[in-house]
């Protein structure tokens, strides 16, 4: 019997191909749009992560409280005492120092006269260390553009942007004028090793790379440290460890009456980014509701019309002595079979897409004008875990309640009205 | 009931509910069919005869009144057991023929004799034995599409006897074919009425089936008007 069923679903077309091809259309949606918004809400936090706050960050209460203007004048003092006690007692997370400074960058001409200037942003970062993970971590070496990374002391990697603003090569000398931490004026030269494209508009527009000892050495630092980031050795933000390593660190070193404690933050609690994670992650899961919502839709539909346009086929069936239970669960066996086909097919086909997006990308530099936003112009797709069974949500579940709930009109059939029906 | 008695109805009373009240479809049918007869319920449409073979068939049940078919009381059957009663003891023969469109004819008729779980080898000579019976056992391999209105029907009837059932139940068998279609097919049912002993009942307000049958039943408004023996 069930060979009988297999040959007349594989000879129909409208009970098995097209159904499966349905099934693997949506499906495949399903996926791609999973992939494609955890690759684009990924990005974002990893972008922030990466440029800004790390997974978390250590900082004087007094600079924290103030950081949005670069107060370097407020960092903490004794940085490679503090780097050398997390670097011990914190072995879970990589430690990275960084000085954020900014100032107006000065470009001149043979006769050493000003020919542009610039107002630019400076990040200070460890390219020479021993153990430095700041290469790997920015991978500065595939957005290099020309010349080289910094090579040794007063090399500086700078924005294509604001390189080709400035009319600036690889190899070209810049000055930059700015304020030491004692609030004295300084002019410090750079030479320009490369240039980079950071593949996010407000860093490739206006800031520029540079050896965190030169920095430090040109504000006066001495060995004070603004701010220290520290990122999980798996690369992923996992917020209750961070909350609760913040809330342990913050217990037993930060004094809420000495300013110039050290406070560790959490990514999330650090510029706001806690009530833009909620939102995105409600917005995540509201569109992967509603995609998974409208994707069910269409394929219970499927499922019902698949049903439906059988009714006469179960009525002959019914009449020649076929019992309601063994037509239903065949209906079901056979609905089955249709959606895991259709629910495979589409998730490999789905996550080949996916791939793609996550491998290739796709560059959208040219439509985000002057965005502030430290978003990537190349939007990525995120294959995880996840994505290999969502799609098994509206596949299976849904083509299956599709033909469940038509077929069960079975049961609810008239059966005195079969010749009527069969006859119509 | 007696052992050749095939159909045994009394006090046969079915009402379907319409708007606030309901429509009485038969009134007190008192019927008996014996094994091997070649009968007719003969009526106007509305008269109540597929109504009645609806019934026998154990496709519906009486509001009053008994039905017995090879000895079983249909009311005491469950919806199971009913549809494995069907299965054993009866075939239908519809008006549209019916034919599942993605089966050969070969198929089509098989498909009973998979629900009562008979083996590859006896299928297949049980099918082609039955094919052969109604004249086109050489349209074995051939779809539904590629079957004229008479060899359709005549596929349906190889499908009704291809289990030798004890009873067929046929409404309109003709309706939907020519004079000489229509001819030739109750030619081949009369024939396997002999040969077999199957017994036919019929519902049909066509002048040509009533023609062959040998015993008719006229059904007006519900009731029996005449019950004559040819």
């Amino acid at each position: 019997m069930f060979r009988f069923l297999m040959k007349g679903m594989l000879r129909d077309r409208h009970r098995s191909l097209l159904p499966s091809i349905v099934v693997a259309m949506g499906v495949m949606l399903t996926v791609f749009m999973f992939t494609y918004m955890k690759g684009i809400f990924d990005d974002f936090f990893n972008n922030a992560a990466m440029y800004d706050s790390g997974h978390v960050k250590i900082t004087s209460r007094a600079y924290y409280e103030e950081k949005d203007v670069l107060p370097n004048d407020l960092a903490l003092e004794d940085g490679p005492g503090m780097m050398a006690m997390l670097r011990s007692e914190y072995p879970q997370l990589n430690w990275s120092e960084r000085v954020k400074f900014g100032g107006l960058l000065d470009a001149f001409d043979e006769n050493r006269e000003t020919r542009a200037q610039v107002g630019a942003g400076g990040i200070g970062i460890d390219f020479f260390g021993a153990d430095t993970a700041e290469r790997n971590r920015w991978n500065l070496g595939a957005g290099l553009q020309e010349g080289t990374l910094p090579q040794k002391p007063g090399d500086i990697i700078m924005g294509k942007t604001l390189a080709s603003q400035m009319d600036l090569k690889a190899g070209d000398d810049v000055t930059l004028i700015s304020s030491t931490v004692n609030g004295s004026m300084v002019l410090n030269n750079f030479h320009i090793s490369g240039i980079i494209y950071f593949g996010t508009p407000p860093m490739d527009k206006s800031m520029f790379l540079a050896d965190i000892n030169d920095v430090k050495s040109m504000l006066d630092m001495g060995d004070w440290s603004s701010e220290i980031l520290g990122y999980f050795n798996t690369s992923n933000y996992k917020d209750l460890v961070a909350i609760a390593l913040a809330t342990e660190f913050n217990a037993v070193r930060s004094d809420p009456n000495d300013r110039f404690s050290p406070q560790m933050t959490p990514m999330l609690d650090d510029a706001g980014l806690r009530d833009y994670f909620g939102y995105a992650s409600k917005a995540g899961s509201i569109m992967s509701f509603i995609m998974i919502f409208a994707m069910g839709i269409v394929l219970w539909n499927t499922g019902l019309m698949g049903a439906i346009r059988r009714y006469g086929e179960m009525g002959l069936r019914l009449a020649v002595g076929e019992s309601k239970g063994h037509v239903y669960r065949s209906l079901i066996i056979e609905s089955l079979g249709v959606a895991l086909m259709g629910t495979i097919i589409g998730t490999i086909f789905g996550l080949g897409f996916s791939y793609w997006l996550q491998e290739v990308g796709f560059d959208i530099g040219s439509m985000m004008g002057d965005s502030q936003m430290l978003i990537p112009t190349i939007i990525r797709a995120r294959i995880t875990p996840t994505a290999f069974y969502i799609g098994f949500f509206p596949g299976v579940f849904a083509t299956l309640l599709g033909a469940a709930l038509s077929g069960l009109r079975i049961f609810k059939r008239d059966t005195a009205s079969l010749f009527k029906e069969l006859e119509s | 009931m007696d052992k050749s008695t095939l159909i045994k109805t009394q006090g046969l009373v079915k009402r379907y509910p319409v708007g606030g009240g309901h429509f009485t479809a038969l009134k007190g049918i008192d019927l008996n069919v014996n094994s091997g007869e070649f009968v007719g319920l003969v009526g106007p449409s509305g008269s109540g005869k597929t109504t009645l073979l609806n019934i026998i068939g154990a496709l519906d049940a009486p509001s009053e009144g008994t039905v017995e078919v090879l000895g079983k009381d249909l009311a005491t059957l469950s919806g199971a057991q009913a549809a494995k009663h069907r299965s054993a003891f009866m075939g239908f023969i519809f008006q549209t023929y019916n034919l599942l469109p993605v089966y050969t004819a070969f198929e089509n008729v098989e498909f009973p004799l998979l629900l009562l779980g008979k083996s590859a080898e006896e299928r297949k000579q049980l099918v082609m034995q039955a094919l052969d019976w109604v004249g086109i056992a050489d349209k074995a391999d051939s779809r539904p599409k590629m079957l004229s209105g008479g060899e359709s029907q005549r596929v349906a009837i190889a499908r009704a006897m291809v289990k030798q059932p004890k009873l067929v139940l046929a409404d309109e068998p003709t309706a939907n074919l020519d004079a000489k279609n229509s001819h030739h097919i109750l030619e081949t049912m009369v024939k396997l009425n002999k040969e077999l002993g199957t017994t036919f009942v019929f519902a049909t307000h066509d002048e040509k089936v009533i023609s062959y049958l040998h015993r008719k039943v006229t059904l007006v408004d519900g009731s029996i008007q005449s019950d004559e023996t040819s």
